[in-house]
């Protein structure tokens, strides 16, 4: 896989997100939101990001796709260095990257109709020429994301959170995307739904050929959905590497620990569980060194002091861990 | 001898009004449980488990809500007349319930230390003495460290995971002998759930009390609980003991729900086809005007011309399996 | 109630339209053989003190209190819309400049600024617009000018809120320009509360140029208003008190049903009300 030329690229993202205080608001401390993400992604693969709360995966997409303005590092789409793109250059690089969006509820606007909602996208890149043109291809959208054409008059309140977040789809869809960020796009999704959506996620996927980014902390649904996984603990990646090895072999402790606190629905299976002491240390001021070293069972004197790096170990697994790198 | 049974409720049925009509959001549930043991309520939202919780507690506001009929036996008492004061001696004494936010379940203007004590004074007419020395007492046990200087602390000091621990100690000050917990860990990460799942099994051991858990994810229902309670549109589908629930899951929804989760212990193989999640079509039915008939009718695959005309009943197929289903 | 309030302000609204057309009394025909005539068949309101009809003289005073109501509000809600939406939207230092000014307006005495104002530019405004239209001109721009401010504290606090929506987003990860966001996305989102906010000034507005009409300093007193009428009632009330009850009802009833009007639109602009 690593042979082809990634889609996209990112190389020391950074986000820090200044704290001002005081009465003339100077800048007391920085939230270290993304502290130094470096990932491929190549086409028409699914990476999955996973980490808790406050990791910075969502922020890692958003930088990813110039929502969020990356305060250092390099992200090139297709060789082309998407942080210096603007104006004009920048709309057609939104073209080829979209996103979905966790909360069905506030990802649409409710005072427009689905109509309105997935011609915008057309409007705004002049992708049909008459108003008929715009009406076939709403219609082509919602046959494609398995909703009935009749429906595009009413508005976002009238449908379901599966229906509403199917909507979002065919938002996203209507450009015709290279790339799709999903962030969290099942998590607010009952059980039963949460399956319709993935299953309609990898549908897209084939018929398409997209490539997705997607972002959860449910670890079982990126398992389930992704062809490699990167794991996000505390603005950095600790961990790489194929779905399925991941889950065999995890090599980072807090990946280990991670895979071990999920339920597994099956009451006959007994696990040896690892709970980690502890809750995730506040971003303001991070753990020094390796950032999992508090809460990490194996920790060693060098964990606290230096920061370990993203290191291969084996084809297409990267950990960062000075203990399960073997030197 | 079997246990005894603590909670019996037999045909409940709370209903609301609506500017819309009546919603029958409980309408004929039935359920018991027997002391020290756990019963999980699973379902998605809006089929009812919250409201059945809640009205165990009388905790529903009256009106839009009303008793339209049915009985909730707690220690072969009849809680539904009960008036509020005698209602209060039940609530945290006897039976005591953990919320899903414990941010907006805590009030923010008093002390942990305080909200605790002022339950151990009302209840157990203690002193302000003793009632905060069992409030410390009770931080402690939930394994919130320093607890003698963090009894002062307001709840926005806490993290999400340790205002959930705080919730516990509240709820078990009084000692009750069931705890209804809520949704107790949606809120939070993977990892804390585990922590605050394995600390309410501690808490049960120790007490020897019963655990209602409410939940929508079947993995926390496979590995916490002993006995479980499918619902569906204002109903109870299913019931069973775990293992057997998930072995031999006999309502057609249960069989969706369980097939529908992708399982991190079933990542796909390389190279092999990935398998696509089972899915329920549709969604959730109006309780409104709920479906004639079985409410899955419509939804369910294996649906003959009856199941849209038949009311089925739960009922026993084994000593301790029943199911509502005429297949 | 939304319903009943937009029938009485459309009955209102069409008294003042077509009265003058089937009251033909002229507004300023003195008659001293009718002065201050209780309610008749001839005079339905009575007379003034000057025997002037009051009922033409309500009509044609309330075409000119609306108006001034309407189109204060007008004044106000465009500057506090354009006020709010750019500090909403560019914040920063344009935003903590902006709400300082609104801050010193807010904090300003109203009243005592308003005389000062009319003082001082009564007569330039008189000499561009004619008497009538300057002290219109004058008035709508004093009092528009100074009920901007909730207006635009109400649009910031919605933009700021609005622009971190999830479908702002996406309309911006789509590409759109910031003009679409605020055009198509946030305002219209945003003007629930404005309109309520817009309809009370219009209330605020008839009262405030009563107020002034009264004090003597709105309109030259042969032009009559509601504010007007009931200022020169003043002197009369122990003898003629229905001269003061007619304009004064008519302040009470545009007031309220305007302000039960804009709750109305609120809902009914809101697409989540299914009707």
């Amino acid at each position: 896989m690593s042979e082809t030329q990634p889609l996209l690229s990112v190389r020391n993202l950074r986000k820090y997100y200044g704290i001002t205080g005081g009465l003339m608001g100077r800048k007391v401390h920085d939230v270290r939101a993304v502290d130094g993400v470096s990932l491929d992604i190549h086409p028409g693969e699914t990476l999955g990001l996973v980490g808790e709360s406050g990791c910075g995966k969502s922020t890692t997409g958003r930088c990813m796709m110039r929502l969020i303005e990356p305060s250092a590092g390099e992200i090139r789409f297709n060789g082309k260095d998407v942080t210096k793109t603007e104006g004009h250059e920048l709309r057609a690089l939104r073209r080829d990257m979209q996103i979905i969006f966790q909360d069905p509820f506030a990802s649409l606007n409710p005072r427009h109709t689905v109509r309105d909602i997935i011609a915008e996208a057309l409007v705004i890149h002049r992708l049909a020429a008459t108003r008929a043109e715009r009406e076939d291809r709403v219609i082509e959208l919602l046959e494609t994301v398995g909703l009935r054409p009749d429906l595009r008059t009413r508005f976002p309140h009238e449908f379901s959170g599966g229906q509403r977040q199917r909507i979002g789809i065919a938002r996203a869809l209507a450009v015709q995307p290279k790339l799709i960020v999903c962030d969290e796009p099942v998590s607010a999704l009952d059980v039963s739904i949460q399956a319709q959506v993935i299953n309609l996620l990898e549908d897209l996927q084939e018929r398409f050929n997209l490539t997705y980014l997607f972002i959860a902390h449910d670890l079982s649904v990126v398992e389930h959905i992704s062809d490699r996984i990167a794991v996000m603990y505390l603005g950095r990646v600790v961990e790489i590497a194929p779905a399925h090895d991941l889950y065999r072999t995890p090599q980072h402790p807090y990946t280990e620990a991670l895979l071990s606190a999920v339920p597994i629905p099956d009451p006959k299976l007994k696990r040896k569980r690892i709970v980690l002491k502890g809750e995730l240390p506040n971003p303001i001021r991070p753990p020094t060194g390796c950032h999992f070293h508090p809460r990490c069972p194996i920790a060693q004197p060098i964990c606290t002091k230096e920061a370990p790096p993203l290191t291969q170990t084996n084809a297409n697994h990267h950990v960062a861990c000075h203990l399960r790198v073997a030197v | 001898m079997p246990p005894e049974t603590l909670l019996d409720i037999r045909g409940l049925k709370t209903w609301f009004r609506t500017d819309d009509g009546m919603v029958r959001a409980v309408d004929g549930v039935s359920l018991t449980i027997a002391r020290g043991e756990t019963l999980a309520v699973v379902g998605e939202s809006g089929c009812g488990k919250t409201v059945t919780a809640r009205s165990v507690l009388k905790l529903i506001d009256m009106p839009p809500g009303r008793f339209e009929a049915g009985q909730i036996l707690w220690r072969g008492r009849d809680l539904i007349p009960l008036a509020n004061a005698e209602m209060d001696q039940i609530r945290a004494s006897e039976i005591a319930m953990v919320f899903q936010e414990p941010m907006t379940s805590l009030n923010p203007v008093y002390t942990v230390g305080e909200q605790i004590a002022e339950s151990l004074r009302t209840h157990e007419q203690q002193s302000r003495k003793a009632a905060m020395d069992g409030a410390v007492d009770m931080l402690r046990l939930v394994q919130i460290g320093n607890a003698e200087r963090r009894v002062h602390d307001y709840p926005h000091q806490f993290s999400g995971g340790q205002r959930q621990r705080v919730m516990i100690a509240l709820a078990l000050a009084c000692k009750p002998q069931l705890l209804i917990a809520d949704e107790p860990t949606t809120a939070l990460d993977v990892t804390i759930q585990a922590q605050i799942l394995e600390l309410m099994e501690e808490m049960k051991q120790r007490f020897g009390m019963a655990i209602m858990l409410i939940t929508h994810a079947m993995g926390v229902v496979a590995e916490n609980a002993q006995r479980v309670a499918v619902m569906y549109a204002g109903r109870v589908v299913e019931e069973a003991p775990v293992e057997e629930l998930f072995a031999n899951p006999r309502h057609p929804y249960t069989q969706g729900l369980i097939r529908s989760i992708p399982r991190v212990d079933m990542g796909h193989v390389p190279g092999t086809a990935r398998a696509r999640l089972a899915q329920i079509p549709g969604s959730v039915p109006n309780l409104l005007q709920p479906p004639e008939g079985c409410r899955f009718a419509a939804r369910c695959g294996l649906a003959i011309d009856a199941c849209h005309s038949t009311d089925p009943m739960l009922r026993a197929i084994s000593p301790n399996h029943a199911v509502a289903c005429i297949l | 109630m939304a319903v009943l309030s937009l029938v009485v302000l459309a009955l209102l609204i069409l008294g003042i339209a077509i009265g003058p057309m089937l009251w033909t009394i002229p507004i300023n025909d003195i008659d001293f053989g009718a002065q201050l005539k209780p309610p008749s068949w001839e005079h339905p309101f009575g007379t003034d003190d000057l025997g002037q009809d009051l009922l033409a003289r309500l009509i044609h005073g309330g075409r000119i209190s609306l108006a001034v109501g309407l189109s204060a509000m007008a004044v106000a809600i465009s500057v506090g819309v354009a006020v709010g939406a750019v500090a909403g939207m560019a914040r920063g230092w344009v935003d903590t400049v902006l709400m300082w000014l609104t801050d010193l307006f807010l904090s300003l005495p109203q009243l005592p600024l308003l005389l000062l104002v009319i003082y001082l530019f009564r007569e330039q405004l008189k000499a561009i617009f004619g008497a009538e239209g300057g002290v219109f001109v004058l008035i709508v721009l004093v009092i528009g000018g100074l009920r901007w401010m909730p207006v635009a504290r109400l649009v910031r606090a919605q933009f700021l809120s609005l622009r971190e929506k999830e479908f702002v987003e996406a309309a911006r990860a789509l590409g759109a320009s910031k003009l679409r966001l605020v055009v198509n996305h946030i305002l219209p989102n945003a003007l629930g509360p404005v309109i309520v906010a817009g309809t009370i000034d219009v209330a605020a507005a008839i009262i405030a140029e009563s107020t002034l009409s009264f004090l003597g300093l709105g309109f030259p007193p042969d032009i009559p208003t509601w504010g007007r009428v009931l200022f020169d009632a003043k002197d009369y009330l122990d003898i003629a008190p229905y001269w003061a009850l007619f304009p004064g009802a008519a302040i009470f009833l545009a007031v309220l049903s305007i302000n039960f009007v804009g709750d109305g639109l609120r809902d009914a602009l809101d697409p989540r009300r299914v009707p």
